[in-house]
Parts: structure tokens; C-alpha cells; sequence
């Protein structure tokens, strides 16, 4: 009776132990950064940057403002700009991690079609606001509901401040703005205010 | 005695002529299977324009060129003797890639044939870009162009033969962090002729 008892005490621990196994979380939930989340229009705050976005444009093209020329990048998709405030902390700060997160989970790093200039890129320095463009590229269908995050490390950015933004784009609002898209959208480069 | 002896003999015989005929029956069957070699590995094999799944892109190789000036400039516009190879992708996974990541190293081997010397070992450079653009966004086709540096000496060749290995998403050997690598399983061989451009 007892060696039946301690068999099936050792038979539950060992369960438990397999159970207990299952719910440590995957290495990149465990190690993911600490977000701030917030809404276009809304300071979002971190403990080395604050970002403010106020807009957000699209086209079909992408150029330059008073670039050289007239030198147009396409894409098959859509450019989006996303324009914003950016202030550093306590030190100066680049957004090396600067991405689109889709409804659908998909993850778009910024365009390679951007010229010098884009914010995410230029950053800025400890209490100064910088005002300018960060660049995607992606398909118009994946535009609504599109949320933009950035942080100020590349790679992995373990347990890293990160800031995660609303772009408040519904459905029918990124369809009007598909719609209404110009041939090609222009930037400026990234300016203190 | 005499008798138990000799049926104990007369076992141990029996057992011996058993495990004997199993033997050869084993090695008759794995000669007539193709004995201890290796197997033929069949390479699956794709045409051009064909577009061929790796797990991570949609890769289709359109055409093969022999030309004296670099079209992506990464070799600064010198005149020389290059392979350029070009290709149209589709990055199908959800998350943006590069094409030198997803398409260069151990992902993408180039011979002169199947199983021939790898052309892109025996470059001084091995550049993979389109423009400027390196960058394969989520289902946005993108046209690639790979060019190698021949050196001097090396013939160049009348076809070439594009290894496309499977990729995985997967964590490394010494990090956990999920990322895409090669494996060495082919998702196929796509053998083109190298034309000559003007």
C-alpha cells in the first residue's frame, strides 16, 4: 500500500515537473524589451527617449524634399512615413530598432529607400526635440491597424526601453488614406524644433 | 553421458547454422538493397523562371550574364570580368530580411555545374544587391542582382548552376534568440546558360 502510494507520488511530481517545464516562457518573450505603449498624438514615454507621433503619410513613390534632382524610389507596395517628435533622456539617442508591427504580426524594418535624414536614423540629444520622417515600405493592405515601434538598440534588445505606438489607422481610415495616396511623397530631413 | 554430450553438440551446431543463414540472409538482402554505400541523394531541380520555396523566400533565377562592368557598382565601376546573376524575390516570411543574409553565404551556392567548382569561392567578392536596396520586405517582390568578380585565369563558364538551400527559423547553437538560418537541405538546383551582355 505504501510503495503504491510513493509510486504514484513520484508519477504526480514527475507530471508536475513536465507541466512546470511547458510554462517557462520562450527565451524572446522572457528577454523582450520593456515597452511603453501610447497613441498617435500622445508623448510616449521610456527611460532614455520620449516620442510624439503626429502624422502619418503615404505614397507611391518616395523623394527627397529640395533633394538633387528629381530622384524617385519606388516600390510595389506603399511608402509610409511616420512623422514624429523625438527627445532624448540623459544621453543622445538613435532609434537603431525602428519597425511597423502589423494586426497580422508581421514585422516591417524601415525602408532602404530613404535617404540621410530619417529621425529614427539622425536622433537627438538629451532634452532637444527633433522633428522628422521614419520610413517603410510595406503592402496597402496591411496598413490598417499598423502600430509603430521603436527602440534605441539594435538587435536583440534585451529588456532595453522600447516604445510602441497606435497609429490609430482603422480600417477605413487606411483605406481613404490608400485612396487618396499621392504619386509620391516627400520628406525632409530630420530638424530640432 | 555419452548421448546428453552429443545432443548438447548436436544444439550448439544448430544454433551456430541459424544465426549463420540469418547472417547471410541479412547480407543477401542488403546487397541486393545496394550494400553499405551511400545512397544516391536525389537533388531536386527547378527551371528558370521557375520559382523555387526555400521557407523563408520565393526565390526565381531569371537569367545568367557575362558582363565587363558591374551593374550594382559595388566594384566601384572597374572594368573586369563579371558573373551577374539575376533574380526576382518574395520574401514570404513575416518579418523583414537582407538580401545578403537570406541569400548569400552557405543560402545560394553558384558552380560553374552541378557539383562544380563554386564560382563564388573563387571570386575575389561575392555581392548581392539591387541598387542600393538590400532590404526584402514581407511579400514586396524585389529584383536582386548577385554579381562575382572572376579572376584571372578562370575560364567563364557556359552554364551555371544556382544551389538553393531550405532555410529555417530557429534559435542559434550558443543564442536562444530565433533567427533564420541556411540549412543543408536543397530546395533545388536551377542550372542556366551565362550569356553575354553588351
Amino acid at each position: 500500500m505504501r510503495r503504491a502510494l510513493v509510486a504514484v507520488i513520484c508519477a504526480a511530481l514527475l507530471v508536475a515537473v513536465v507541466a512546470a517545464n511547458r510554462l517557462i516562457p520562450e527565451y524572446d518573450r522572457k528577454m523582450r524589451p520593456i515597452g511603453t505603449t501610447g497613441a498617435i498624438g500622445e508623448t510616449v514615454r521610456t527611460s532614455a527617449f520620449d516620442i510624439k507621433v503626429d502624422r502619418v503619410t503615404v505614397g507611391r513613390s518616395l523623394a527627397e524634399k529640395d533633394g538633387l534632382g528629381d530622384e524617385r524610389e519606388r516600390t510595389p507596395g506603399l511608402f509610409v512615413l511616420v512623422w514624429a517628435d523625438l527627445t532624448g533622456v540623459d544621453q543622445p539617442v538613435t532609434l537603431d530598432t525602428a519597425y511597423l508591427r502589423t494586426a497580422d504580426g508581421h514585422r516591417y524594418d524601415t525602408t532602404d529607400a530613404m535617404g540621410f535624414g530619417s529621425l529614427d536614423e539622425t536622433g537627438s540629444d538629451p532634452g532637444l526635440t527633433r522633428y522628422g520622417a521614419i520610413g517603410f515600405e510595406l503592402p496597402p493592405y496591411r496598413l490598417a491597424g499598423a502600430r509603430l515601434v521603436v527602440a534605441p538598440q539594435a538587435g536583440e534588445n534585451r529588456l532595453g526601453p522600447q516604445a510602441e505606438v497606435d497609429l490609430g489607422l482603422s480600417a477605413d481610415g487606411a483605406r481613404r488614406l490608400v485612396a487618396q495616396a499621392p504619386a509620391v511623397v516627400r520628406y525632409d530631413q530630420a530638424v530640432y524644433r | 553421458m555419452a548421448g546428453s554430450g552429443g545432443r548438447r553438440r548436436g544444439g550448439v551446431v544448430l544454433r551456430v547454422a541459424g544465426v549463420a543463414a540469418v547472417l547471410a540472409a541479412v547480407l543477401g538482402a542488403v546487397t541486393a538493397l545496394g550494400g553499405f554505400r551511400a545512397a544516391p541523394v536525389r537533388v531536386p531541380t527547378a527551371r528558370p523562371g521557375v520559382p523555387v520555396p526555400n521557407g523563408q523566400l520565393v526565390i526565381t533565377t531569371r537569367a545568367a550574364r557575362y558582363r565587363h562592368t558591374d551593374p550594382t557598382d559595388t566594384y566601384d565601376r572597374d572594368r573586369g570580368r563579371y558573373l551577374v546573376l539575376a533574380f526576382r524575390v518574395t520574401n514570404v516570411a513575416p518579418q523583414t530580411a537582407t538580401a545578403d543574409e537570406a541569400m548569400g553565404g552557405s543560402r545560394m551556392t553558384v558552380t560553374g555545374r552541378p557539383g562544380g567548382t563554386v564560382i563564388s569561392e573563387l571570386s575575389t567578392d561575392f555581392a548581392v544587391g539591387a541598387g542600393h536596396h538590400i532590404y526584402l520586405q514581407p511579400d514586396l517582390p524585389r529584383s536582386v542582382l548577385m554579381v562575382a568578380k572572376l579572376p584571372r585565369g578562370v575560364p567563364v563558364p557556359r552554364t551555371v548552376a544556382v544551389t538553393i538551400h531550405r532555410a529555417e527559423y530557429r534559435p542559434g547553437f550558443t543564442d536562444e534568440h530565433k533567427a533564420w538560418w541556411g540549412t543543408d537541405e536543397v530546395a533545388a538546383v536551377v542550372t542556366l546558360p551565362v550569356r553575354s551582355a553588351r
